[in-house]
């Protein structure tokens, strides 16, 4: 059964749509100067991960969907930004790499950067790309190998 | 469309209408908490401040009052903020400090009022301040913005039925910081916490 790759691309821009605040709360957060430039390495990155062979994840992006509706309701953002960052991590192919990239989200939403910081006592701040970088070298590394069928289909081999 | 399709097409017609109609369902609870904060009695006078335009911009659809009084010979500026409207505009104060050239030197809990609140110590230039903050809605005084968070998005899914919106408290001395701050907050917190809501 081939993937709802329309029901991601819906999903995706209702999240880009709920969060469309966020350039506001980087503008206003003294120590998120660097969110923008964190979330644009993040979503470079999480492209360049799944580039070619994108996870198929559809309980994952129902979650977020949910998980986008309750913090719309609640009017939460952490909820709304959590929801995107899991929507566009869950692309990456392996386990390992998703938690990666999604963990990398925290350099660049507002709250979760502000928990952070309260939690290790000081602002992410000048840290954000940092954390971008360091995940997705880990993501890079604990990348699983492109299946035979998959890189048949990349190098255009047809099957014998 | 296959039976799957036709579900996950529901499950985001679903989305996209809750996502828009839910903000604008009324909202049970106190229209405006605000009006219930003391602003005189036998041991209180005070008078409001005119908030600035950054300020009003900021608040966008919450409300806020600034408000000058004085108790025990000293003279302080209350800012209480409702996010009822815009709880975006609710957020660590500190952030304000740090807009207005304030360095944060350290943060830490007092006692206040059978709760706590968050008390600011900070600098900028040659000058010193202090400041402490709260949250209250109707229960005892609490100062963690998780808490805040948890009450303020319950109350919004539950359209009001969970409890009150809790409201933001900022009391700053005007002049020099009190020496013992837990003794002067004890002072002047219960004369102007507003009467326990429903």
């Amino acid at each position: 059964m081939s993937a709802p790759w329309w029901f991601f691309g819906c999903t995706l821009a209702l999240a880009a749509v709920l969060n469309a605040s966020l350039p506001t709360a980087w503008l206003h957060d003294p120590s998120n100067r660097f969110g923008g430039l964190a979330m644009v390495m993040w979503l470079a990155a999480c492209l360049a991960l799944s580039k070619n062979n994108p996870a198929a994840r559809l309980p994952t992006w129902i979650f977020s969907l949910g998980l986008l509706v309750l913090g719309q309701l609640g009017s939460l953002q952490l909820l709304k930004h959590s929801a995107m960052a899991i929507l566009v991590a869950s692309l990456c192919p392996g386990r390992a790499p998703f938690f990666l990239m999604a963990l990398a989200a925290l350099a660049w939403t507002p709250a979760w950067g502000w928990i952070f910081g309260q939690a290790v006592g000081s602002p992410l701040d000048a840290a954000r790309p940092v954390l971008v970088i360091a995940c997705l070298g880990a993501a890079f590394f604990l990348r699983p190998p492109l299946n035979a069928t998959t890189a048949s289909q990349r190098l255009e081999i047809p099957p014998t | 469309m296959t039976r799957r399709g036709l579900i996950l097409a529901s499950l985001l017609a679903a989305a996209v209408l809750l996502s828009i109609v839910w903000p604008h369902l009324p909202m049970r609870g106190d229209a405006d908490p605000l009006s219930k904060i003391p602003s005189g009695g036998h041991w209180l006078k005070s008078h409001d401040v005119a908030l600035s335009a950054p300020e009003i911009r900021w608040l966008g659809g919450a409300k806020g009052i600034k408000r000058l009084f004085s108790v025990g010979g000293r003279i302080w500026i209350l800012a209480v903020t409702d996010g009822s409207g815009n709880r975006q505009a609710v957020h660590d104060p500190t952030y304000c400090f740090i807009g207005e050239g304030w360095k944060i030197l350290s943060q830490s809990r007092i006692p206040l009022a059978g709760g706590s609140a968050v008390l600011v110590s900070m600098s900028r230039r040659d000058e010193s301040s202090s400041a402490i903050f709260w949250f209250f809605d109707g229960g005892a005084p609490f100062a963690s913005l998780p808490e805040y968070w948890t009450k303020s998005t319950l109350r919004r899914i539950t359209l009001g039925l969970s409890g009150p919106e809790p409201l933001l408290f900022i009391l700053r001395p005007v002049g020099s910081p009190p020496e013992n701050w837990t003794a002067a907050a004890a002072a002047a917190v219960p004369l102007i916490l507003p009467e326990p809501r429903k």
